[in-house]
């Protein structure tokens, strides 16, 4: 199984072959290193490369992924091949913080392509925006400018094909 | 002792809450917590004998509210109100309202409060005293022939500023005498397209400048002392992030004139309780005035360290009207401590603030290490507040095995699910001119402008790698918080679908 990892702008991309607690890395220069697991739990894991010990503190959800090891933190993406942005299911849009709605850029039957602004907010003295995740039709607008808008509240619904 | 207050209300949140309310504990003082709703669950609510909500979650409207606050003194019958610093720490109303309410005020008098508020006030007070102020002059009437004596007198370079600018605007270094009219041309005419306003001031420019200052210490019996110098030069956006005791650079007898200089400025303004008097040291160790700052500083902990004491129990004291329980012969700085204040921040873009969970934390700990913190794991950083996770102060017995052990807590803190400063941090207290101590303010802009983070090594890979493979997905068991992180400047990621 392949597998590319990003870090920032930096990428690797390894073979993987897993055999219960063993994992086999080949790299892109074909070296191949063995790594071990010793323990895991909630917050990490105990894994041994060569004979090393090496502790590793992390979390992870669908988009973010943050592990400590060596005595640093790394934040890092999971790069799936095809999978443009790497955005799940399009369908209800909506903020993650407190935020206050400045402009609507789009009406109700609008076309819309990936990446195109839909809703200006601010936070924070921040001006953000909503995004289209995928090609699709505004099928509800569910906001209006000046109105104060919480997490999770769907601002946008958005038909996709 | 007997303290005459057995219930204290802290006007503030996170760590400095927390750091309070542990002095109290120690002298047996029960303590009222008061908190926003987005606070309600926070550490510092639970380490409180009592809390009170004060509805709301902006600090517009609820820490910085006075009839707030007061009410939940009342409520719960507390006797005494710290403010820690910031919100209402230096709000001069707020601490005559709690002396009119009966309760006694743990901090200066309102009526130093508000001399020391005044930059004018506070200029004057300290040429008083005899503490030198940067040499200038403002134009006010003199010619442009008197103007340039004026600046030959100061010696080049000088600095012609706006008296209506701020922030680095409508000023301008002039390096030489033969630069001098043009500049001033020049300025005024900016001065006037940009503030409607064309007085300007001439001052001394000062040369690769650092931020030293002298925490000291009054009481209601005339008593004055100080508790040392730090120095906190390594600044971002004009705020500290790292601070230390003793200066690296400073000899006995610059501390000696420095300090006494404190002493005297404390002593002429009848100061009590806590304060902190700021200046700014040229090359050639020469000192000016700055100002002063009315409470207990973020950076405390450094002076606890190097001299053994409890600032805030001292406090408490001085308050209670005791006197101070030293004499400043019996004071003597041992060691060396330096703190780092911990940020949810992106060092590599503008330290712009973040906000979302904390998915692990996992702290160094061992001997000479502090950490003085305001969250936990599983603690939601919100935007509604300074973004100071928390501060990690070591001791060392001296300035090179303090930044040995600093260097070693900072790699061995795991801070998860948020992103934070942690990699900045180490890399500035490992860079060559800190260890040498050549740290002045421009520190940041000089050496760290264009940072980023390193790439990482084979290790790093593996590790990701395996954390890849085996590592748990986070459930949104704990509320949406996993789910919710949130990256400000990150365009592309504020929203997600549900």
């Amino acid at each position: 199984m392949k597998l590319k990892l990003a870090v920032g702008d930096t990428t690797r991309e390894v073979e993987l072959q897993r055999q219960g607690d063993k994992l086999t890395v080949t790299d892109e220069h074909g070296v191949t290193k063995i790594i071990q697991l010793i323990h895991r739990d909630e917050h990490g894991l105990e894994i041994e490369i060569d004979g090393q010990r090496i502790q590793i503190f992390g979390t992870k959800n669908r988009d973010q992924k943050h592990i400590w090891a060596n005595g640093q933190s790394w934040r890092y993406q999971q790069i799936k091949e095809g999978a443009a942005g790497g955005q799940a299911d399009p369908g209800s849009l909506s903020v993650n913080i407190p935020a206050v709605v400045t402009e609507v850029l789009v009406s109700e039957g609008d076309t819309v392509q990936a990446g195109d602004k839909l809703v200006l907010l601010e936070s924070m003295k921040m001006v953000l925006s909503i995004q289209a995740p995928q090609d699709g039709t505004v099928k509800a607008i569910h906001c209006e400018p000046e109105q104060s808008v919480e997490p999770g509240l769907a601002l946008i619904e958005l038909d996709t094909e | 002792m007997k303290l005459p207050f057995d219930k204290l209300l802290i006007a503030n949140r996170g760590e400095i809450a927390r750091r309070i309310m542990h002095t109290c504990r120690e002298l047996g003082v029960k303590t009222v917590a008061v908190h926003s709703d987005i606070d309600q669950h926070a550490p510092f609510v639970r380490d409180a004998d009592e809390a009170v909500s004060l509805e709301g979650d902006t600090a517009a409207e609820t820490y910085l509210v006075v009839e707030k606050i007061l009410d939940a003194a009342k409520k719960t019958k507390a006797e005494a109100i710290h403010p820690g610093y910031g919100f209402l720490s230096e709000n001069a109303q707020f601490a005559e309202a709690v002396q009119t309410s009966g309760m006694t005020w743990i901090g200066p008098t309102p009526g130093s409060i508000q001399q020391m508020g005044s930059k004018a006030e506070a200029r004057a007070l300290a040429e008083k005293a005899g503490v030198p102020l940067v040499p200038g002059m403002a134009e006010d009437g003199h010619s442009d022939e008197e103007l340039l004596n004026q600046a030959k007198a100061i010696g080049f370079p000088v600095l012609i500023k706006a008296s209506a600018g701020g922030g680095g605007k409508g000023m301008r270094v002039v390096e030489a005498e033969a630069e001098f009219l043009g500049g001033l041309q020049a300025t005024r005419r900016e001065a006037k397209s940009s503030f409607g306003n064309d007085h300007l001031i001439i001052e001394k420019y000062i040369l690769n400048p650092r931020h030293i200052e002298v925490q000291v210490f009054g009481d209601t019996h005339g008593g004055a002392v100080h508790l040392f110098e730090r120095e906190c030069s390594i600044q971002r956006r004009h705020q500290k992030i790292v601070e230390e005791s003793p200066s690296p650079v400073m000899n006995e007898s610059q501390r000696e004139a420095i300090t006494e200089a404190a002493v005297r400025l404390t002593k002429g303004v009848d100061y009590v309780n806590a304060g902190t008097i700021e200046f700014i040291m040229d090359e050639s160790g020469d000192f000016y005035f700055l100002e002063m700052n009315t409470r207990l500083q973020v950076e405390h902990p450094v002076t606890e360290g190097v001299t053994g004491l409890d600032l805030v129990a001292l406090q408490l004291q001085v308050a209670a009207g005791y006197a101070l329980p030293f004499k400043q012969h019996e004071l003597t700085q041992r060691g060396h401590a330096i703190e780092v204040r911990v940020y949810a921040e992106d060092p590599a873009f503008q330290f712009a603030p973040q906000t979302g969970a904390i998915d692990v934390l996992n702290l160094a700990n061992g001997p000479g290490i502090r950490w003085d913190n305001g969250i936990e794991q599983g603690s939601e950083v919100s935007p509604y507040y300074d973004p100071m996770l928390g501060k990690l102060i070591v001791y060392g017995e001296n300035r090179n095995a303090a930044i040995r052990r600093l260097r070693m807590a900072l790699s061995d803190t795991a801070l998860l699910g948020v992103q934070t400063n942690l990699t900045f941090l180490k890399e500035v207290i490992d860079h060559p001119a800190f260890i040498s101590g050549d740290t002045t303010t421009g520190f940041i802009d000089k050496h760290f402008s264009d940072w980023k983070e390193a790439e990482p090594q084979d290790l790093d890979w593996l590790a990701m790698i395996a954390y890849e493979a085996w590592g748990k997905q986070r459930t949104t068991a704990v509320g949406t918080s996993s789910e919710a992180q949130f990256d400000p400047w990150h365009l592309n990621e504020p929203w997600r679908n549900v």
